[in-house]
């Protein structure tokens, strides 16, 4: 028999704000692998249990198989690390049967429900901890798995998973190596003039990917399928980019999530961009204080010590930035936000900031679903009820963030 | 723990129903209350206070025969005791009065889903919801003895009930989950009563319900079910013991009954508070927005109390991380205490009167700390000085020497400490962990108290020392003084507790073969280091009285004597290691002809400063 995998999302998510107010946890790229990715490796069939408001996104994307308890059921928190390394820990905990919850920190990172458990009538998101918790099932004396518990560790992550993930994704994928360690699918289109360097890690490219005059590119790099690489774009180590992405200026150690535009000059380093995001010319953060010393996050009422000595942005969904914008060290950038000038904070979402200039407002929801609908036509994507409907609840559960911001917008 | 009787058949009347509960004052004493059925009638009377001396003449009650009556003498666990607070209590119609012993846990739920069906609500308690809930029921249910165990189906918790309804006025419905319920067996009448106390006036023929049984009682008899409705058949037994025996639960004493009585009430200080789903505790009478601000604890407690206080300091420190300090309550005051805003004082005590507990209270609320209670008498002066708590629920401490209710404070203050380190970065794991080792401390204390009669055996072979020391570290530290503390105030030996890296410093001068020591070594941390103790008094030819983890074979075999306890967690060890001490000073005391309940020159209450 194949494993059957629960990926469940819990009640402990807001942390990681923006990045999974528009995605399930599972959904969430690091090191050119989602956690959705990593239990389909495992073999078996995966269903899911994701917040009340990403359900009928998330169907559209990822199958849903009937939860059935006719053989044990391995249910693996949304929010774990997607190493692939742990493929091999699902399979087997899976078939070695013995019942058990695990935890990291906070969380239940997994647990194996023995075949016959009667599964509740209906299991939320907010219902999977305490019902896994009740059961008194052992509890597992390792932690097993560890779990992405703010936003900034998808880039704190991205460099210790990338090696295995990506040769993971080399020994299974379809590839040719057309250079030492240059590896790439179907119709792929490199420059003679760009310079791939692979001396300290591969470089993948996904099929129908171009990579224009003197793009400079130092491994390990991945990029999805369908994505261009300007000319003269410079993607230095541990880069992640997505599916139908366009990228210039100067990547560092970051991951852009699919159908995200960084055309022009500038830097980003240390970020993770969501989908759809559009960085203005000359759009750059900064992932290094001047005093070299730890970032961290600032949020009203606590700081956050992230442990990290560079980090960059991180920049939810549907976010767009003027030219010439600059983000300050370890800054958030919330969904659908406009960004103007210098950014010394963290931007709530759905919000205009442009500080420089003395405004931040409220960006309405309408426009935000009529800039949605602009983008998604040039990609010959059509607007759904159910992307009107996420936008819609996303501004609503993001109302109090804008309401609570350091720097509230002026309604 | 309250004490309910019900009377149907020949001879009811408010005289029989307060007779009847005088009998069982003692397990509850703060308000009274007693409701008569009629046909389509209920009277009602609820009082503030002991019972003992109404004149039941001035209840403005028919002194008649009555088909059928209920009583209750309540010992508060939710609500102050206050008239409106007090038993029997009654539907919207005031058709159902029901009268309750224990603790109903998800009464928070199901009241706000009848609020929001329509009823109105009295009272402050959780028995409230059991009438509103059989008159919800009702509503769709026209059979009343079906309602009564659908009702029942629907409660979580503790409970010894017993409900009158004036459809059948001279029907009690009762039911026991956890709670004790007795039926005694008359001529022409069938009573019944969390003990047997009130009924041998009536009856020595008596049935004791099992958990998960109901039983409807008539005149001339009564049919026993279980909650599914089918038919249980009970046996009538005899009852052998004298009035006092029965009060004391056949112990000999007070004090003996409530070391017993100790895996009951450590259960009880648990239940309803741990909340595994989330590796935490949840402790309705103190705001999380309170202890979220917390950065220092002072407990302030006296006697026994302190020591409790004193195992809190350990587990606030080690588990939440939270800088704490114990001081008596007498030296609080004029120890000019360093209070800072975000200083949380917890006040310890069993009644809540201590005198200079109080006063200690008053002076941090003066210097604006915030306070909390934790309390065995709920509605005490500390508790509502304090604003906010924790109640042991313990039931009431005859005994002066306390016993049930140290423990009862010592799982509370664990509680608090796992719900504190859970906001300050404990694991998940770590948390469930600790929960899981609570909820096996009831199970734990039985097995100790099964193993009294090697206890009592011990006790004999050194009941006439003139001194006996009491060692310990860390958290046996605290139950080595607390130990010798019972020892002294029960038996009248001079006792001494020391923690046990300080015996070389001075107490080892006292070592001789006529003065044993008890070594208390159950924590693994600091085992080895407590080996070394007993080898040291060893080699003085002292004699060693050890308390040990079971399976500590290497200890057993160097000691003079072991007294095994089960494997726990070292937090929660002085929880189990105090019983056995308990139990060693109980016995010291009787085999020494002391007067157990009522030693010499102390009160169960200090009041005075």
């Amino acid at each position: 028999m194949e494993p059957r995998i629960v990926l469940f999302e819990d009640h402990l998510l807001d942390d990681m704000t923006p990045i999974s107010l528009t995605r399930p946890a599972f959904a969430v790229t690091c090191a050119c692998y989602t956690l959705w990715d990593v239990a389909r490796a495992a073999g078996g069939t995966v269903s899911w249990i994701v917040r009340e408001h990403l359900v009928k996104t998330t169907a559209h994307q990822a199958p849903r198989p009937e939860l059935d308890s006719s053989a044990p059921l391995l249910f693996l928190n949304a929010s774990v690390v997607p190493d692939i390394r742990y493929a091999g820990t699902v399979r087997e905990l899976w078939e070695r049967g013995e019942p058990f919850v695990a935890t990291a920190g906070s969380r239940v990172s997994a647990a194996l429900v023995p075949a016959g458990t009667a599964l509740p009538a209906v299991l939320t998101a907010e219902g999977v901890t305490p019902w896994l918790l009740e059961m008194k099932l052992p509890l597992h004396e390792e932690e097993l798995f560890r779990t992405l518990d703010h936003q900034f560790e998808v880039v704190k992550y991205l460099e210790p998973l990338f090696a295995e993930n990506l040769a993971h994704r080399v020994r299974t994928g379809s590839y040719q190596e057309v250079a030492p360690r240059v590896y790439t699918a179907d119709n792929v289109s490199v420059a003679r003039t760009a310079v791939l360097r692979t001396r300290d890690g591969p470089i993948v490219f996904e099929k129908d990917v171009e990579v224009a005059d003197f793009a400079y590119l130092v491994g390990p790099v991945y990029v999805g399928a369908r994505t261009r690489v300007i000319e003269r774009a410079s993607l230095k180590e541990h880069v992640c980019i997505g599916e139908t992405c366009k990228i210039g200026g100067e990547v560092e150690a970051s991951i852009v999530e699919s159908y995200t535009n960084k055309q022009h000059h500038g830097f980003l380093g240390h970020s993770w961009v969501g989908s759809w995001v559009n960085l203005g010319a000359g759009t750059s953060n900064s992932d290094l204080k001047n005093t070299y010393g730890e970032v961290r996050l600032e949020f009203p009422h606590r700081r956050v010590e992230t442990g990290m000595q560079f980090l960059g942005s991180i920049i939810g969904d549907y976010a767009k930035s003027a030219i010439n914008t600059s983000i300050f060290t370890g800054k958030i950038i919330g969904v659908s936000s406009m960004l103007y000038g210098f950014v010394g904070a963290n931007v709530p979402s759905f919000c205009n900031y442009a500080r420089s200039f003395g405004q931040i407002t409220e960006c309405p929801v309408d426009q935000a679903l009529l800039i949605q609908k602009r983008m998604f036509a040039r990609r010959g994507i059509t607007q759904t009820p159910e992307d009107v409907a996420l936008m819609k609840d996303v501004f609503e559960l993001t109302r109090s963030e804008r309401l609570i911001s350091d720097e509230p917008p002026a309604l | 723990m309250c004490g309910i009787f019900g009377y149907t058949g020949s001879g009811v009347s408010p005289d029989a129903l307060v007779e009847g509960i005088k009998r069982l004052e003692y397990r509850g004493y703060d308000s009274w209350g007693l409701c008569l059925a009629a046909r389509d009638r209920l009277s009602l009377v609820r009082r503030v206070g002991r019972i003992g001396a109404v004149d039941p003449s001035t209840l403005s009650l028919e002194n008649a025969a009555w088909p059928s009556g209920i009583a209750h003498t309540r010992w508060a666990t939710h609500g102050a005791p206050t008239e409106i607070n007090a038993h029997p209590h009654a539907d919207c119609g005031g058709r159902i009065a029901v009268i309750h012993n224990g603790i109903i846990e998800n009464h928070s739920s199901l009241r706000a889903g009848l609020v929001a069906k329509g009823h109105t609500f009295a009272s402050e308690t959780d028995t409230e919801v059991i009438p509103h809930l059989i008159e919800e029921i009702l509503k769709t249910e026209t059979d009343f003895p079906a309602a009564f165990q659908a009702a029942l189906r629907l409660l979580t918790g503790a409970y010894g009930i017993a409900v009158l309804w004036c459809g059948t006025p001279d029907t009690i419905y009762v039911a026991r989950h956890g709670s004790p319920i007795v039926i005694g067996v008359g001529k022409a009448s069938t009573l019944v009563a969390s003990d047997p106390a009130p009924l041998v006036a009536h009856t020595r023929d008596v049935i004791y319900l099992d958990d998960g049984e109901a039983a409807i009682l008539h005149p001339d008899g009564f049919e026993t079910k279980n909650l599914e409705g089918t038919p249980v058949s009970k046996r009538v037994q005899q009852v052998a013991f004298s009035l006092p025996d029965i009060e004391r639960g056949g112990y000999a004493h007070f004090m003996m009954k409530e070391i017993a009585e100790q895996p009951e009430s450590i259960r009880n200080a648990l239940r309803g508070r741990i909340v595994r789903s989330e590796g935490t505790a949840k402790l309705g009478g103190v705001g999380d927005d309170l202890l979220r601000k917390v950065r220092r604890c002072h407990i302030v407690a006296c006697g026994t109390a302190c020591h409790a206080g004193m195992v809190g300091k350990y587990l606030l420190e080690g588990l939440a991380r939270i800088p704490t300090q114990v001081t008596f309550g007498a030296e609080f005051r004029y120890a000019h205490p360093v209070l800072e805003p975000d200083t949380l004082v917890i006040a310890i005590s069993q009644s809540g009167e201590t005198a200079d507990t109080l006063a200690g209270i008053r002076e941090a609320r003066i210097q604006g700390a915030s306070t909390i209670g934790i309390c065995n008498v709920v509605g005490s002066t500390i508790a509502r000085e304090c604003g906010q708590g924790i109640y042991t629920h313990a039931g009431p401490e005859i005994g002066v020497a306390s016993t049930k209710a140290f423990t009862s404070q010592l799982v509370v203050l664990s509680l608090l400490a796992v719900h504190l380190g859970r906001m300050r970065g404990m694991s998940l794991r770590a948390g469930i962990l600790f929960l899981d080792a609570l909820e096996k401390l009831p199970g734990q204390a039985a097995e100790i108290l099964a193993g009294s009669r090697q206890i009592e055996a011990i006790a004999r072979k050194y009941a006439d020392s003139r001194d006996v020391m009491y060692v310990g570290r860390l958290y046996e530290y605290p139950i080595a003084l607390e130990g010798a503390l019972k020892l002294k105030e029960i038996s009248y030996v001079h006792a001494e507790g020391v923690q046990a890296a300080e015996m070389k410093h001075g107490p080892i001068a006292l070592v001789q073969p006529d003065v044993p020591t008890v070594v208390l070594a159950a924590q693994a941390e600091i085992r080895d280091k407590m080996m070394g103790n007993t080898h040291e008094i060893l080699a003085r030819s002292g004699k060693v009285i050890a308390v040990a983890q079971e399976g500590d074979t290497e200890l057993a075999a160097l000691a003079t004597d072991t007294i095994f306890i089960p494997r726990t967690m070292d937090p929660l060890i002085p929880i189990l290691a105090v019983i056995p001490l308990q139990l060693l000073a109980y016995y010291v005391a009787v085999e020494r002809g002391c007067d157990v309940d009522k030693p010499r020159n102390l009160a169960k209450s200090v009041t005075v400063e």
